[in-house]
């Protein structure tokens, strides 16, 4: 484990009975770095984040944080590290401001100025009993009290769910001034744009095992993109016959379909000698990606 | 001031709970003592007449039931009092940790520094502590009435039945409380010792009746609930000291199998 490396996997394998959780997983986390935990649902996401925190013991293979075994030290790195469950559990028969400070007792104390301007910043109501608040609210309040005592190493399993915009962007600038501050975040998600904005490298897990462990730019590079472009006359399919990345060419009349590997770049050039009507382009689907990965390696 | 800790957080939880069943037991416990008052001299009538066969059924010694140790044994302490208290202590039992777990805020309380160890011990503690203070209430209940009325009992013998019950409903609530912790099935937590009470108070009354089930009988939790015995003799050492080793013995191995499972959320 290198000096900066503060998260290890080493052949991670959970196996539930004779259902797989994960298998072999092998990636590492930086100091500083917000890594992204990409896959669909069921992937092992949640599998993976629940051993690290020791709530499920690995079948086999080690977890280190900060160079600590997860299992063994559990207690002592819990004091580190701030968590947010997929669909949090709150207390729903007490206040948000009681439910801060019971976590913050059972933290063994917290900064208050700066829950205070957890609070203010994600909008949080906080005077209201937890059952009476939207999921989107409950969401804030579990996400402050993850971020509430300055944690070296922040485990957010689909935070963004029930955001608004607003709140999701000034979420994610708290995210980064964490990490300027050199502490660390692993972020997992199935939704590829959110983990684009934020990562700096994503890690890809797809029925347990991981696919690849890749820096962003490298990721878009291998996107997929589906493209549908309506023109101002019919077309011919010979004129977007070898451009680099273009596959799955359906030409009807006036309208393209195709899916592009990378840069749109070469696609744009050829079709700007064409009178355009529309373009439209789909995110891809992670199943998408996948399948470029499998292609590729 | 009760969100502080998980012990008090447990206890405030359950406080309503305790309270609603406090005005039961008191209600119910105070004025059947205050009825021997007027119904001491019809009693012996009854246990004139009153078929013994079948007040045994209900674990009663029809003979003595117009003294008031009697009294108080067969109205409340044969079988409503420790309903109320097996209910009480089983549904606070099963409830401490499967609760959380099922409801996933078990998930949101082990992510802080909290050991298991420590959410273990501080939850019994809670269930404890919620026993020890309605065994309280039903004690007063019962005593403050009694003074009241006159009534012939030795207050430290009291005391000694309470006790008995006091601690025969922990250790149900101690095993629905080591199940909670060990499964994490609310539903397993609760049926389980309820059975188990069940099974041991019909193999307890058969064996008033055969010696068939005397063997069976050696491991029903009742064959050593003796508020008779106590009323008339007091403490018995040995079964208190019985009983505090099982609820002890259960309890650990509540704590090592809750150490070592995987958390189901």
């Amino acid at each position: 484990m290198s000096d900066d490396t503060i998260l290890e996997l080493s052949k991670l394998t959970k196996y539930y009975g004779k259902h797989r959780g994960v298998i072999d997983l092998d990636m590492s986390v930086k100091k500083g770095e917000i890594f992204g935990y990409l896959g669909p649902n069921g992937a092992g996401k949640t599998t993976t984040m629940r051993m690290l925190l020791d709530f499920i013991r690995p079948t086999s293979g080690t977890s280190k944080i900060f160079g600590l075994d997860t299992k063994e030290n559990s207690l002592a790195l819990r004091h580190r590290i701030g968590y947010l469950p997929t669909a949090p559990a709150l207390y729903g028969d007490i206040t948000g401001k009681q439910f801060f400070e019971y976590c913050a007792n059972l933290k063994g104390g917290c900064d208050w100025d700066y829950v205070r301007e957890l609070i203010q910043r994600m909008e949080c109501d906080i005077d209201r009993p937890i059952d009476t608040l939207s999921h989107g609210n409950k969401q804030k309040l579990a996400i402050v009290r993850a971020l509430m005592h300055r944690p070296e190493l922040v485990i957010l399993d689909e935070p963004t769910t029930g955001l608004d915009p607003l709140i999701q962007n000034e979420f994610e600038k708290i995210l980064r001034e964490t990490t300027e501050q050199g502490n660390s975040v692993i972020f997992s998600s199935h939704i590829l744009s959110e983990v684009e904005e934020l990562c700096d490298r994503v890690a890809i897990i797809r029925e347990g095992t991981l696919v690849a462990v890749e820096q962003i730019a490298d990721l878009k590079s291998k996107q997929v993109r589906r493209i549908e472009m309506s023109f101002g006359n019919n077309i011919r399919s010979e004129l977007f016959e070898g451009i680099d990345g273009v596959k799955n060419i359906i030409i009807n009349e006036n309208k393209l379909k195709c899916d592009i590997v990378g840069s749109l770049d070469s696609l744009v050039k050829v079709v700007a000698t064409q009178h355009i009507l529309d373009i439209r382009t789909e995110e891809p689907a992670l199943e998408d990606i996948f399948l470029a990965y499998y292609e590729g390696h | 001031m009760f969100l502080t800790s998980i012990f008090l957080k447990s206890v405030r939880d359950l406080r309503r709970s305790l309270f609603w069943w406090s005005v039961a037991v008191i209600l119910y416990c105070s004025l059947m003592t205050i009825l021997y008052d007027t119904m001491a001299d019809s009693l012996e009538l009854l246990v004139e007449f009153y078929p013994p066969e079948l007040a045994k059924m209900f674990g009663v010694d029809i003979k003595t039931l117009a003294s008031p140790s009697g009294w108080l044994y067969a109205e409340i302490y044969a079988m409503v009092l420790p309903i109320c208290f097996i209910a009480f202590f089983v549904f606070s039992g099963a409830n401490a940790i499967a609760n959380e777990e099922e409801t996933r805020t078990l998930e949101l309380l082990l992510s802080e520094p909290v050991s298991r160890g420590r959410l273990y011990v501080e939850k019994f503690m809670a269930l404890v502590f919620n026993c020890v203070v309605i065994s309280i209430v039903a004690f007063i209940s019962i005593a403050l009435p009694s003074i009241a009325i006159n009534m012939d009992i030795y207050m430290w013998n009291l005391i000694a039945g309470t006790l008995n019950l006091t601690l025969l409903a922990t250790l149900l609530g101690t095993l629905a409380f080591a199940l909670s912790a060990s499964l994490g099935k609310r539903r397993t937590a609760l049926v389980v010792p309820v059975g188990f009470a069940m099974v041991s108070y019909v193999s307890n009354i058969a064996s008033m009746f055969t010696s068939v089930v005397d063997g069976i009988n050696k491991f029903s939790i009742f064959n050593y609930y003796r508020i008779e015995e106590a009323f008339e003799k007091g403490i018995d050492v040995g079964i208190i000291l019985g009983f505090l080793f099982s609820i002890i013995l259960v309890t650990l191995i509540g704590y090592l199998r809750f150490q070592r499972r995987d958390l189901r959320f």
